[in-house]
């Protein structure tokens, strides 16, 4: 049988770890007020393309009117 | 004065038992010329529990809408005579007591046009019915209204989608379908043919509707604009080499998500049909039910190639409620149905202009999403620390709204996580002191939690009016609440972090508690 579902298998080992090294809620990275500057969250550029496509196709058709309902 | 108001003067009340003998399929037969919208509405209130019937005749002379309808069809038709016009309301009290509101189901307004020379025609001019499948059977109508009826045996209320069939003389397909969006939005209600057509210039002398002659895109447009609404518009038109790159039910579902209705038009298969394609049709759609078992989302994954970065909460929707005016109120279109082969203008109504649409949001948000699991990759809490995992691996489950302030608010108060925490009440009013009064929310949740305990992470909240920045950045972020941390942007150059007690996960959004 084929391993169909490599996604799964990830999400599965990425749970697995993540139960072992549960530390609770003292551990060292348990979160803090603080502040980060506004860059560090960047967009990928994947999605700006998405963006970018489905707006384009929007603005293209605006003002299309075919047929009658 | 509407049809709702109007002064009925009462004809027949009827007992409809099925003891009694009373048969929907042979009334309807008998006295409204086996129209078959009347037969679907009449189903309906049997499956609601109808065991009366009172008919009232509603005249011109007790109703200006119907004298100012027949006005619009004497000048349509020169040879129109005259109409006769029933008020039927649907009561689950017997015949021989008095209904008090619980007894209330519905009504519907049946319209019998007489011209010279020729067999009358009929149509339903209007019904409001409640939906006989609610939340609890997984149906999720957002858009029903509260009506009132003045009739001879007192007055009742019915909350409903306001459906509609047209005459093909002065309202086509695209007007009933509008009435109906429209009447989900506007303050009234509802919406008269004689506003709509003044609106897209039909004057029934110069040009007309019926037949074969309907609206154009341009004349729903119109309409749209002349009352000051909003909306999303999606074009498919390949005999134009117009191909829509994305799917439209996700943006459908986007807008009935958001609790707005939307009119889907399509093209009818025509064998005869030329190079300007077949006949159209367009329907409301105001609703759609959830399946919490759907195998669909994993294996579209697993066996058909489909390599998503996360899982659209629309991936869970099994149908979208629509009326059609062909067939009658509150039927269901599987979600994959009406394929693009088919489909070719969507219109999704919404509260106020937005400078992305659903689907756009939808992306943002998961960008900012992995952007905040990439900075954070851990943080001490076991339903962050899942957020993240779900994040990165692309199991995310992510449900996108248009949602107004005072909703969010309210709900940001109820929240609990499964320890009895809450929000703290500082991080409520810095939400109040600084959210817009409108905004994107895109829930994020992981498939199990999502379809089966209705519950989520937490919530990424996007501004819905600001112009898209160049490149894409924090700028398009207002907050974001996620298991023990909330982001804010207070300003251009920073993200603010907070820590929170609430640290589990929380329950998604409803209308149902607004």
């Amino acid at each position: 049988m084929t391993n169909i579902n490599e996604s799964m298998d990830q999400l599965t080992e990425s749970l697995q770890e993540l139960t072992a090294k549960t530390c609770g809620h003292a551990c060292p990275c348990e979160a803090v007020a603080g502040k980060v500057p506004a860059n560090e969250l960047k967009v990928s550029e994947k999605v700006e393309r998405f963006v970018a496509s489905t707006r384009a196709y929007s603005d293209k058709t605006r003002n299309v009117s075919v047929g009658t309902y | 004065m509407n049809f709702r108001q109007a002064q009925g003067k009462q004809i027949q009340r009827l007992d409809t038992g099925i003891e009694g003998n009373f048969f929907n399929f042979l009334f309807v037969d008998q006295h409204y010329a086996s129209n078959p919208v009347l037969r679907r509405i009449f189903s309906l209130a049997r499956k609601l529990q109808h065991h009366s019937l009172l008919i009232e005749e509603i005249t011109e002379a007790d109703c200006a809408l119907l004298a100012a309808e027949n006005k619009t069809l004497a000048v349509r038709r020169p040879d129109f005579q005259r109409s006769e016009v029933h008020r039927i309301s649907f009561l689950r009290s017997p015949v021989n007591q008095a209904p008090t509101q619980p007894d209330f189901i519905g009504y519907v307004i049946f319209k019998r046009d007489f011209f010279s020379g020729q067999p009358p025609r009929s149509h339903v001019f209007e019904s409001v019915m409640p939906p006989f499948r609610q939340a609890e059977h997984n149906n999720f109508i957002h858009c029903q209204r509260l009506y009132e009826l003045n009739t001879s045996l007192g007055k009742f209320s019915v909350s409903g989608v306001l459906y509609a069939q047209q005459n093909d003389l002065t309202s086509v397909c695209a007007h009933v379908g509008l009435r109906t969006a429209l009447a989900c939005l506007l303050p009234d209600g509802d919406i008269t043919y004689e506003r709509m057509n003044a609106l897209a210039g039909i004057d029934h002398k110069t040009r007309q509707v019926g037949g074969s002659a309907g609206l154009a895109p341009a004349d729903m447009e119109n309409i749209l604009n002349g009352l000051n609404l909003p909306f999303d518009k999606l074009i498919h038109e390949p005999s134009q080499q117009l191909l829509l790159p994305t799917e439209y039910q996700r943006d459908l579902y986007g807008c009935i998500e958001s609790g707005f209705p939307a009119l889907v038009g399509f093209e009818l298969d025509d064998p005869a049909a030329g190079a300007t394609g077949g006949p159209r049709h367009v329907i409301p759609v105001f609703g759609h039910t959830f399946n919490e078992d759907t195998w669909m989302p994993q294996a579209q994954r697993a066996y058909f190639g489909g390599a998503q970065s996360y899982f659209p909460s629309e991936n869970w929707l099994s149908t979208f409620v629509v009326h059609d005016d062909n067939f009658g109120p509150y039927l269901c279109l599987p979600r994959h149905f009406l394929k693009k082969d088919h489909f070719r203008v969507m219109y999704g109504l919404k509260s106020c202009p937005t400078t992305i649409n659903s689907l756009q949001a939808e992306a943002i948000a998961f960008a900012f999403c992995n952007a905040i699991v990439n900075g954070r990759p851990r943080a001490g809490n076991d339903w962050y620390d899942r957020f993240a995992v779900f994040t990165r691996r692309g199991w995310l489950v992510l449900r996108t709204l248009l949602i107004k302030k005072e909703n969010y608010l309210k709900h940001l108060e109820e929240i609990r996580a499964w320890d009895g925490a809450s929000l703290e009440a500082d991080m409520v009013q810095k939400f109040r002191d600084y959210l817009p009064p409108i905004f994107w929310m895109i829930e994020a949740s992981a498939p199990e939690l999502f379809n089966s305990s209705r519950r989520k992470f937490g919530e990424v909240l996007l501004p819905c009016d600001k112009p898209l920045s160049k490149p894409l950045n924090a700028s398009m972020l207002l907050a974001t609440r996620l298991p023990g941390l909330v982001y804010f942007r207070p300003g251009q150059l920073q993200i603010e972090i907070r820590p929170t007690q609430l640290k589990g996960h929380t329950p998604l959004f409803s209308f149902l508690s607004q």
